[in-house]
């Protein structure tokens, strides 16, 4: 079938990005509060103030003639991560798993040397890597050891979970696995997979690819159905706590799950897609109207929010 | 968000209700059709007259044109700087005068008519009866007189009436190689005062007159000579140099019968240059200028000079291809890269046409596409790498336009006519597009933007979608109704049911 018919989508409660746009992204998210999101630096020290857990952050450069400071911060590392804080598509980011010598070892196993490094940060602070090329500045944080559980699902890339947030309650979440086809990069219309989440459980639900349905990764071959995160409860608390610090009523978060130190957000999102909805085989619409219609209840702390999530909404 | 909604309702149905009354107002009550009447050519020439004055009292005349079959004369305007100007009419024809007490130097005339392209006139008025002249106008010595009789003796054998007898001295006179007495008088004469002298010894009436060759973008043209040949109450025209009987098709007669074009008294060194401009024109805005004229339409874009409304004609279409991008997007869901860069695209199709336009645009991304791949190695800045692409895009158009040329391939070599800006955008973003989101996304973006540019082309070009655009603006706020309704669409996008099929079919 090439086409589904309008009323079965309609009676399944899909979102499409129309409403989306009109009845969420404009009605719910205020425009003077994007710059939050689309800097990661801002992010970040956002979520420190709130309690958030994120990646550690090593250093920031900001101008030029601060490039000094790269050798300063990167003396005694033997692994971090560099990425412009307002690049898109995961675009501009380094990451250093190792040292040789003199040398830095790339995650991809390639040597680079500290002069390359220096030009990599003078390129992200050119605005190589940023929307529409506005000058930027570099994030230098902790690389990310996600957690074993998460080793045969993933493909050069660092799994992460992204929770559809509506105001403060989690709706829809979903694993989003790098394969070969998508460098590593953990973008869907880039290639990667998404595995939907049962809300309740942290179970898989379907894997899809390019807004296909596939049952294993194709590179790894493992059994996307196996998929289970764990201290899932964690994760659903942490993605409720993103809307207290940013007010931003209709939010995409990344998490990620470090092997020592748990749950860390990675990123947010304003416009967060709408594939999600295929992974979960689930439309947005039940749960967002449940919620828009006043039925959840007000005044909840995130960590209410998220057990309202987890028991009461993923029935719906 | 509740509380606004009947608000924007009303909005949305008094810009609706506005734009459609001020359409079926336009229409029924002044009259302006809804569907656009034939298009017309019309001819604008101007008549320079330039002579030095000789620092005395000048007078200048100048034989009229009027109208004719094939040609109706609509407006014609004498400018003459210092100089008193009278339209004087003698023996049916009509002679404009400048006059001046006195004047030195290089001056300059003009007369400036418009002559549409029509079939007003279907028959010729009647003719004016030849005035019987026996007069040569040739002074010929006695061995040519000999030679003449000897042909026109020839020709009458062979003729029965005046027209055949003109048909076989023109072809003794324009034979190849040429009779040998024959030589000696086209060396000598004018063909046309030569003709009219044959004619006139074989008792025929003829006179000579001139005529305007219509061609656009001609400048310093002159009058032809040609010859009229008086049989059957009728005047029939002859060209004296080919021989060829009949009007051409774009030639103008310049007041047949009239014993001079142009004569200047107190001048010297007198010429008479025609420039000349074709352009179409709606019927309908003559019948919009009367309207004018008379006072009904003080604020209309109709008084506006022709370029300004050339260009406005341009703008009201722009919305058009708007409304088309708005629909494509909201209702069906097609990726552009872009946003109104189809519509861009659209109005240089209108100049390059749709096929040649795809293709040119189609070679330059690639081929732009294809340098731009090292641009990016070489690690450049947003700014320096658009404006380096910029560069590439011209040397582009440049090497296509030669090349095209070259290859004889006429309507592709418009490549210049894509607005650079874009074209380099537009490369710019497909080539990060490639980069980031791959091949076939470049692929789905280009075909969704052409496909748009082509739909909104269509639109675009379509008479009756140009004829209302311009002529009624009343459109303007109903397509913009259109649009701020679909800007409240929340329904699914034709693509997305596709894209969710797994979704919803799939159990």
């Amino acid at each position: 079938m090439i086409f589904t018919s309008y009323s079965l989508l309609r009676k399944k409660g899909v979102l499409g990005l129309n409403r989306r746009n009109v009845h969420f992204i404009s009605r719910y998210n205020p425009r003077h509060l994007f710059p939050l999101v689309d800097d990661k630096l801002k992010t970040k020290l956002m979520a420190h103030k709130a309690g958030v857990n994120v990646p550690h952050l090593i250093g920031v450069i900001q101008h030029q003639y601060e490039a000094r400071k790269l050798e300063e911060y990167l003396m005694d590392r033997r692994e971090f991560v560099i990425k412009p804080a307002k690049g898109s598509s995961g675009k501009g980011i380094l990451i250093i798993v190792d040292r040789q010598g003199e040398g830095f070892v790339k995650s991809s196993g390639v040597l680079i040397s500290m002069p390359e490094i220096r030009r990599h940060v003078s390129n992200i602070l050119g605005g190589l890597y940023s929307l529409a090329g506005k000058p930027d500045s570099a994030i230098i944080e902790d690389l990310i050891h996600f957690d074993p559980a998460f080793q045969a699902f993933s493909y050069e890339g660092v799994p992460d979970i992204r929770f559809i947030v509506f105001q403060g309650f989690p709706v829809l979440a979903m694993m989003r696995l790098a394969t070969h086809h998508s460098d590593g990069k953990a973008n869907l219309h880039q290639g990667a997979i998404g595995v939907g989440l049962d809300l309740a459980t942290g179970k898989a639900i379907k894997g899809v690819q390019f807004d296909r349905t596939v049952a294993t990764h194709p590179d790894t071959g493992a059994d996307l159905n196996a998929l289970r995160v764990p201290e899932w409860p964690h994760m659903v608390e942490l993605a409720a706590k993103c809307y207290d610090m940013t007010k931003l009523g209709y939010l995409g978060s990344d998490i990620v799950l470090d092997e020592k130190r748990g749950p860390l957000l990675l990123e947010l999102n304003a416009r967060p897609g709408l594939a999600i909805q295929i992974a979960s085989q689930t439309g947005l619409l039940a749960r967002l109207n449940h919620i828009e219609n006043g039925n959840a209840p007000r005044g909840f702390t995130a960590g209410q929010r998220a057990d309202y999530a987890v028991n009461r909404l993923s029935t719906l | 968000m509740s509380s606004s909604k009947p608000v924007f309702l009303l909005i949305v149905f008094a810009l609706f209700a506005g734009g459609l009354g001020q359409i079926l107002y336009r229409h029924f009550t002044l009259g302006v059709p809804l569907i656009p009447s034939a298009q017309r050519d019309v001819w604008f020439i101007d008549a320079n007259i330039e002579f030095d004055a000789l620092n005395r009292a000048v007078t200048v005349s100048l034989a009229l044109p009027e109208s004719q079959v094939g040609y109706t004369l609509i407006r014609e305007n004498l400018i003459s700087p210092g100089y008193g100007v009278s339209v004087i009419t003698k023996n049916n024809i009509r002679r404009a005068e400048w006059t001046i007490s006195k004047a030195r130097g290089k001056q300059k005339l003009y007369y400036k008519i418009q002559i549409a392209a029509d079939n007003h006139i279907v028959s010729p008025p009647l003719p004016a009866p030849p005035e019987q002249s026996t007069d040569l106008p040739l002074l010929i010595d006695d061995a040519l007189q000999q030679a003449i009789d000897q042909i026109v003796v020839e020709a009458s054998k062979k003729s029965a009436d005046p027209l055949s007898f003109t048909r076989q001295i023109l072809e003794i006179l324009t034979s190849t190689p040429p009779q040998q007495n024959v030589e000696l008088l086209r060396e000598s004469f004018d063909p046309a005062d030569l003709l009219i002298t044959f004619l006139t010894q074989g008792g025929i009436s003829s006179r000579h007159v001139h005529g305007l060759e219509l061609e656009d973008g001609r400048r310093r043209q002159r009058l032809k000579d040609y010859v009229q040949v008086y049989a059957n109450k009728e005047w029939h025209l002859f060209d004296p140099r080919t021989g060829a009987q009949g009007r051409p098709k774009n030639l103008l007669l310049w007041a047949p019968g009239a014993s001079s074009m142009l004569d200047v008294s107190g001048g010297k060194n007198s010429s008479l240059t025609f420039s000349i401009l074709l352009q179409e024109q709606n019927a309908l805005s003559s019948v919009l200028s009367q309207m004018n004229e008379l006072g009904q339409e003080r604020f209309s874009i109709y008084r506006l000079p022709l370029e300004d409304q050339a260009l406005l004609k341009g703008m009201f279409l722009i919305p058009i291809g708007a409304f088309v991008v708005v629909f494509m997007r909201i209702l069906v869901g097609i990726r552009t890269s872009g946003t109104f860069m189809p519509v861009l695209l659209a109005l240089a199709f209108i100049q390059t046409e749709l096929i040649p336009g795809l293709i040119s645009f189609v070679l330059i991304v690639s081929a732009g596409l294809f340098v731009r791949s090292y641009l990016s190695r070489i690690n450049l800045l947003l700014v320096p790498r658009i404006s380096a692409t910029i560069i590439v895009v011209v040397g582009l158009i440049i090497l296509f336009t030669l090349l095209s040329e070259r290859m004889g391939f006429e309507k592709i070599h418009n490549f210049a006519i894509f607005p650079l800006i874009i074209m380099s955008w537009t490369i710019e973003r497909m080539s990060i597009l490639w980069e980031e989101d791959g091949p076939k996304e470049v692929l789905i973006q280009g075909l969704g933007s052409l496909g748009v540019a082509s739909l909104a082309y269509t639109l675009m070009a379509t008479p009756i979608i140009r004829h209302l655009s311009f002529n009624f603006l009343g459109l303007q706020p109903v397509l913009l109704s259109f649009i701020l309704l679909m800007g409240q669409y929340t329904g699914y996008r034709l693509t997305e049911l596709r894209r969710f099929r797994f979704l919803a079919g799939e159990k």
